[in-house]
């Protein structure tokens, strides 16, 4: 980890290698498995600008390995349905994860101030990226350009895979109030 | 105060982003047999397809061709043929039926593995008809209410074939545009992948179709297939992802899919305007 830690600019930069693997009796025919949690490379980079008066800014980016999940190895069908087949469990990696949270506060008081308040602004994941948290195989997008289920099992499919994100950007405001 | 504090959970969720993604399949691709059985208790040719698994989305099945198919029911037994060979769709003949308080053993012989499966039938049940609705925006209708998805006592599987090919304007189209078929479940448990399935596509159709609703009784072992099914089908991809496993069997030896009993009882509904 390389650090900074005094001047009004300050951050840190870290590096971590990990492995988590799971053994579970009767899981995966009783082989290790990567856990769904399993990153092996994370970084961090933290960024931190004091103007030692009222102004603060902090810069966080986080990048990690996708986490294991289990995909199908193929498809078969039931009744009209196309249902996954899997083989090994967590066989398989989301896309690797990313964001950048920004902030900006405001300290409104003096520092030797008994009463302390400030304003905060955060961006959380600032430039917008759809970290994927599951994939499915089972939708197909219908004449609005939605995704969805198919309701009708004799009709010509068109499955594509999808991915499902939480939302991009999320701002919000912190007013605190210390006394 | 806890569903204001759900607020913010769930607008995260609204905002979240459903997106095609190009996803290569990774591992091999097993070559287990599949078989898709169910029998009921009309007096008709019933069916049972056998076909293999496939390594891509959306490929047709790999039929199961050249196998020996027989039903057994301890007293008799019947052989299924394949009328069409290399189709991997197997027929019984023509005054097949089965019986309450039989057990039917399903026995499959295929390049010298022998796969067996043992199914018994519910009763049937009369019920409600379905609820269909007029869309404001098109005109057209739609089901609304077929049966409730939850009830302890009595399992059973819906199926509605919809039929508009008989209604002017409709006549000249594709089969594919002018039939369809939907299923809807009634299952003895509820889980929040159901209640937070992803959405299905809107089906649509004119007054004057006529709606077959058949109902089919489920063991509760055939239930049990079922919602296992739904997880990995229907129910998959909302926000509360499960983790993934294949569907049960009552298959042996490696072979997958179902062979399932129902006693099945129908009724007609005609779209009135």
């Amino acid at each position: 980890m390389l650090r900074k830690a005094t001047g009004r600019l300050t951050g840190w930069i870290g590096y971590t290698w990990s492995r988590a693997l799971v053994q579970t009796p009767g899981v995966n025919e009783g082989n290790t498995y990567p856990a769904s949690y399993d990153h092996p490379n994370e970084v961090t980079v933290n960024v931190s600008w004091d103007d030692g008066k009222q102004w603060a800014f902090t810069a966080n980016w986080i990048y990690m390995t996708g986490g294991a999940i289990t995909t199908p190895v193929g498809f078969y069908y039931i009744n009209g349905s196309s249902v996954p087949l899997y083989g090994e469990k967590n066989n398989d990696r989301l896309p690797a994860y990313h964001r950048l949270d920004l902030s900006a506060a405001f300290t409104f008081n003096k520092p030797d101030n008994r009463y302390r308040h400030s304003l905060a602004v955060t961006l959380y994941n600032a430039y917008g990226r759809l970290n994927p948290f599951s994939v499915s195989f089972n939708k197909l997008m219908d004449n609005n350009g939605d995704f969805v289920v198919p309701s009708d099992l004799e009709g010509s499919y068109g499955l594509v895979p999808t991915s499902i994100s939480v939302a991009g950007i999320i701002p919000s405001i912190n007013y605190i109030f210390r006394f | 105060m806890r569903s204001l504090l759900m607020l913010p959970v769930l607008a995260l969720f609204l905002t979240g982003c459903v997106k095609e993604t190009d996803w290569p399949l990774e591992g091999d691709v097993p070559k287990d047999i599949i078989v898709d059985a169910i029998i009921t208790d009309e007096v008709k040719v019933h069916k049972v397809t056998l076909s293999r698994p496939v390594d891509r989305l959306d490929l047709p099945s790999q039929p199961v061709a050249g196998a020996a198919v027989l039903i057994s029911d301890g007293d008799s037994t019947w052989q299924l043929a394949e009328t069409l060979p290399g189709s991997g769709v197997y027929y019984t003949p023509a005054t097949f039926f089965a019986r309450l308080q039989k057990t039917y053993t399903l026995l499959i012989s295929v390049n010298g593995s022998i796969y067996t499966a043992k199914t018994a039938m519910m009763a049937g049940a009369l019920f409600r008809e379905l609820t269909y609705a007029r869309d404001d925006g098109n005109g057209m209708y739609y089901v609304d209410w077929v049966a409730s998805s939850f009830s302890l006592e009595s399992a059973a599987m819906w199926e509605l074939l919809i039929d508009w090919s008989h209604v002017a304007g409709y006549e000249s189209l594709d089969s594919a545009d002018n039939h369809a078929r939907m299923l809807f479940y009634t299952l003895p448990t509820l889980d929040v992948s159901e209640v937070f399935a992803p959405r299905m596509g809107s089906l649509f159709f004119p007054a004057g179709t006529v709606i077959t609703e058949r109902r089919y009784s489920l063991t509760a072992t055939h239930a049990e297939f079922i919602r296992g099914l739904l997880l990995e089908t229907n129910w998959t991809g909302g926000v509360f992802p499960v983790a993934p496993a294949n569907v049960g069997t009552n298959l042996s030896d490696g072979a997958r899919g179902y062979f399932g009993a129902c006693a099945v009882t129908e009724l007609s509904v005609t779209i009135e305007p």
